[in-house]
């Protein structure tokens, strides 16, 4: 049976269970039913159809660690390159000088925290973050061998099937196989009677002929004998003296002749 | 219509998967795009339900992250982004107290 081959291949990787929803038979076949509610509208006839959002690979663009690069570029036409910094910077003069911002005990513990802060980022940055990548890395490589495992399995599954259908034509065309070599056994019995009874057949016809011909024979060997013996007795004497004496007239007018 | 649900307008055989970060509404003007002349007749479309409020905030939290946290390789700057926002709001919230701590009275 399909479900054993399958439960039997999968037993190191799966539980027993899960692998029943996976079978498909023909009293339990499987729904194809689509994983995203849209699924079911993967061309592009119909709009945001197959829209599934998809993860950025890389964040959007800072400067100074916290400002979105398109705020520096939103003025680049009407300021140049540097009009932003000259805001951030008459900005922060105005609210120190009028004491917006005050520099109270507060600001200085802030202003030490943030030396430190901005000094970890700048040494030790990059190589936290490359380690951070490699793990992050790692977790996308297993999920994705996961699937490629499961696809994997069904390959082999599909492949054993296909292999399991072969079998059984082969099984099929080993019975036309026995079938045809019983019906050349039966032919070939069959000629050899046949034969048997044309020889049986044509011996007694031979039979037949052979005993008219004997009798024939021996009719015809009696018959000679039995007419020669007649004829022998109806020779009277008369009789050879008449032919005797044809015979010299005939033999005197033939000398005469010549 | 309870907390949580998705909006009215979304459809998922027509948009797909959920994407927090977009508007299903009827589509308009981008903000961005307005004319000075026409923001009061923007403005006057606008849904001003206290769940459209919420609706935009929402929209908008889900943007930045979108754009910030969910990428795979992201930096330091959300962090930063987060934290200068909550020093300059509780600056803001606390400035009665803290203008009594200026250090000259003439500026």
């Amino acid at each position: 049976m399909i479900i054993n081959r399958i439960l039997r291949l999968s037993n190191s990787l799966f539980h027993r269970d899960s692998l029943f929803l996976f079978a498909h038979t023909q009293t339990c076949p499987t729904r194809k039913r689509p994983v995203c509610p849209s699924s079911g509208s993967t061309s592009s006839d119909t709009p945001g159809g197959g829209t599934a959002i998809k993860r950025r690979a890389e964040p959007g663009k800072v400067r100074l660690g916290m400002f979105p690069d398109d705020w520096f570029t939103f003025f680049h036409s009407k300021t140049g390159v540097s009009g932003p910094y000259i805001l951030g910077i008459l900005l922060t003069n105005y609210m120190f000088s009028k004491e917006i911002y005050v520099m109270e005990h507060e600001y200085y513990a802030g202003l030490s925290i943030f030396v430190i802060i901005v000094g970890i980022t700048k040494n030790f940055g990059k190589d936290i973050g490359k380690v951070l990548d490699s793990e992050i890395d790692a977790l996308e490589n297993e999920l994705n061998q996961g699937i490629k495992n499961q696809l994997n399995l069904y390959e082999t599954v599909i492949k054993d099937c296909q292999e399991m259908q072969k079998q059984a034509k082969g099984q099929q065309m080993l019975m036309d196989a026995k079938k045809e070599n019983v019906s050349m056994q039966l032919e070939a019995v069959y000629r050899e009677r046949l034969m048997q009874a044309y020889n049986a057949v044509k011996g007694r016809l031979e039979y037949h002929s052979k005993r008219t011909r004997v009798l024939n024979r021996i009719h015809q060997k009696w018959m000679l004998e039995w007419i020669l013996d007649n004829v022998r007795k109806s020779i009277t004497p008369d009789f050879e003296k008449q032919a005797l004496n044809r015979a010299i007239e005939d033999l005197s007018a033939m000398a005469g002749r010549a | 219509m309870a907390f949580g649900d998705y909006p009215k307008e979304y459809n998922p055989s027509v948009h797909g998967p959920y994407d927090p970060a977009r508007f299903y509404g009827k589509p308009d003007t981008p903000f961005g795009q307005v004319k000075i002349s026409e923001i009061g007749s923007w403005l006057a479309r606008r849904n001003k339900t206290p769940s459209a409020f919420m609706g935009a905030v929402s929209r908008a939290w889900w943007r930045w992250q979108h754009k910030y946290v969910q990428p795979k390789r992201v930096g330091m700057a959300p962090f930063f982004q987060l934290l200068v926002a909550n020093m300059a709001f509780f600056y803001a919230i606390n400035y009665g107290k803290i203008k009594h701590h200026r250090n000259y009275k003439y500026h």
